[in-house]
């Protein structure tokens, strides 16, 4: 590693089998470090989101181990912010109401929350939309929600599972450029799954290969791209040739468990 | 701008049935007037309606008889399947055990159970049993496919942020309970506004039933009595303005249902976008 900063969160040879006997992930070894955005980038079904939840103390370990160093408590799920493929909103409530879930689950009132429920709406760019029903936004604008949910706890970690798989391009873009903004403002520590090369490329300061099942690291790729990244990033040289790379390293990943 | 065509679907929706139903009357009155039905063969429309005005102080007992059994057999029914559905969903034991009779219970003809109820009950309470046997089941089928109608995800965001801190069976109950307020229960608003609707019907059914039911044995005064009792009398312009008031009885409940539906759901559910 370049810089020796402490990871924030460590998993250390663990593996995963679930009940139905299908091993997930095997040998799984990966250091998160503070301010760092890594991305898990796969073909489909190898244990990427299976990472996730181990992460988020959603499931547990078949063998190995998930743990944060250099904290001694066991429970770190208030820790952690979750974004999942789908914004998963409650339809009910309204966008202010949405965001202040996690806070009123931990015991605090609608009024002590709606400061930070301001905030964190226009951290994502929602400000004036506090009213607004689930089923009055787009798509984009749900899963803007989602990220404000997930900040509201101002969690040291973030784990997203695949946020921006459903929506056009145009609107991904948009909503890679304020997740760059938002790390590069919260100092946020962010492990992000994708099955997008390019999303991957020009997010990530890691990018993680997975093989396919059971899941393991097969490549590591770094991104030393300037902190500017955005359109000037995207149209660079560095960056096409990095998605040259990556996908290298993806058809040799799949073409390796064939033979 | 688009309100226009809406405001026209909206007449055409309430113009055509009406247009269906005054000619349907026009011609019952025709018929009956120019081929000379007796009156205790068919009444004419006119006829109906004047006899719902000058047996009114009888007619109006017995409907007030009759409304109350219903709304009071639908109210426990709401009372007795919703509990029912929330113990369910916190314990699958108890739902294992008990399902089936519910079941059993819907299955069974209330016409079948009436007889017999009236045997064990007094007769005003076997008249609000069946009513509250038919109306119970919708209410808790519907409530209960509502309580599990909860996103997937919202219920791991939940373990996530609203675990127990401290392990152990209380922690989990609460837990459970925390879901059942802030998920499960929003969430199966819909399904039971749904059934419902379904129940305010069947409980005027079980209660003209059970009132039909034990109304041969004559100390009956609801408005199904009333009916029996005028068809007994060949007194048929009462019998068609008791079925009437039946009848209107039955759309204004269901009416009302619809639009407390509306009204709960208007801001967030598909249900209640259109209309």
């Amino acid at each position: 590693m370049a810089e020796p900063v402490a990871p924030i969160m460590s998993l250390d040879r663990v593996g995963k089998v679930f009940a139905n006997g299908v091993a997930a992930l095997s040998n799984f070894t990966l250091d998160v470090s503070t301010g760092e955005l890594v991305s898990l980038l796969g073909p489909s079904g190898c244990g990427k989101s299976t990472v996730l939840r181990l992460m988020a103390g959603l499931m547990a370990p078949t063998t190995g181990r998930v743990f944060w160093p250099g904290s001694r408590i066991q429970d770190h799920r208030h820790e952690i912010g979750f974004v999942f493929q789908e914004p998963t909103l409650m339809p009910w409530a309204d966008v202010a109401d949405n965001v202040w879930m996690p806070l009123r689950l931990r015991g605090v009132s609608r009024k002590k929350a709606s400061e930070r429920i301001e905030e964190c709406l226009s951290l994502v760019g929602l400000e004036g939309f506090a009213d607004a029903y689930p089923r009055e936004l787009s798509g984009g604008m749900k899963m803007r929600v989602s990220l404000a949910r997930a900040l509201v706890l101002k969690p040291r970690l973030l784990l997203m599972d695949e946020p921006f798989g459903a929506l056009d391009e145009i609107t991904r873009f948009r909503l890679n450029d304020d997740l760059l903004r938002l790390k590069r403002d919260l100092g946020a520590t962010i492990v992000f799954v994708t099955h997008s090369i390019f999303e991957s490329v020009s997010l990530s300061d890691r990018v993680i290969v997975m093989s396919p099942r059971p899941g393991t690291v097969a490549a590591e790729i770094r991104i030393d791209a300037t902190p500017e990244r955005g359109i000037a990033f995207r149209t660079s040289q560095s960056y096409g040739d990095l998605c040259r790379d990556i996908s290298q390293v993806l058809a040799n990943v799949a073409t390796g468990t064939e033979t | 701008m688009a309100r226009g065509p809406l405001q026209a679907t909206l007449s055409l929706q309430v113009l055509l049935p009406l247009g269906v139903m005054i000619s349907a009357l026009a011609a019952w009155e025709f018929y009956v007037r120019t081929a000379a039905v007796p009156p205790y063969i068919l009444p004419a429309p006119s006829l109906i309606a004047r006899t719902i005005v000058t047996d009114w102080p009888v007619l109006s007992g017995s409907l007030a008889v009759t409304l109350r059994t219903t709304l009071l057999g639908l109210l426990l029914a709401v009372g007795g399947g919703v509990a029912l559905a929330v113990i369910f969903s916190l314990s699958r034991l108890v739902e294992y055990s008990l399902y089936p009779f519910a079941v059993a219970m819907q299955v069974t003809p209330v016409i079948a159970i009436a007889p017999l109820l009236l045997i064990y009950m007094p007769q005003d309470t076997a008249v609000l049993a069946c009513a509250w046997i038919v109306a119970f089941f919708p209410i808790l089928s519907n409530t209960m496919l509502g309580l599990q109608s909860v996103d997937r995800g919202l219920l791991e965001l939940f373990a996530l942020y609203g675990a127990p801190s401290v392990p152990g069976r209380m922690a989990r109950l609460w837990s459970r309970v925390r879901i059942l307020w802030y998920l499960r229960r929003p969430a199966a608003l819909p399904a039971f506004l749904a059934g419902l609707r379904i129940a305010v019907g069947l409980s005027l059914i079980g209660a003209v039933v059970a009132e039909m039911a034990a109304g041969s044995a004559g100390a009956g005064s609801g408005l199904a009595y009333r009916i029996i009792e005028s068809q007994y009398r060949l007194n048929i312009p009462r019998l068609f303005a008791g079925l009437t008031l039946l009848a209107f009885t039955g759309i204004l409940l269901f009416g009302l249902a619809t639009v407390l539906s509306r009204l709960l759901l208007r801001r967030w559910h598909e249900s209640a976008l259109s209309a």
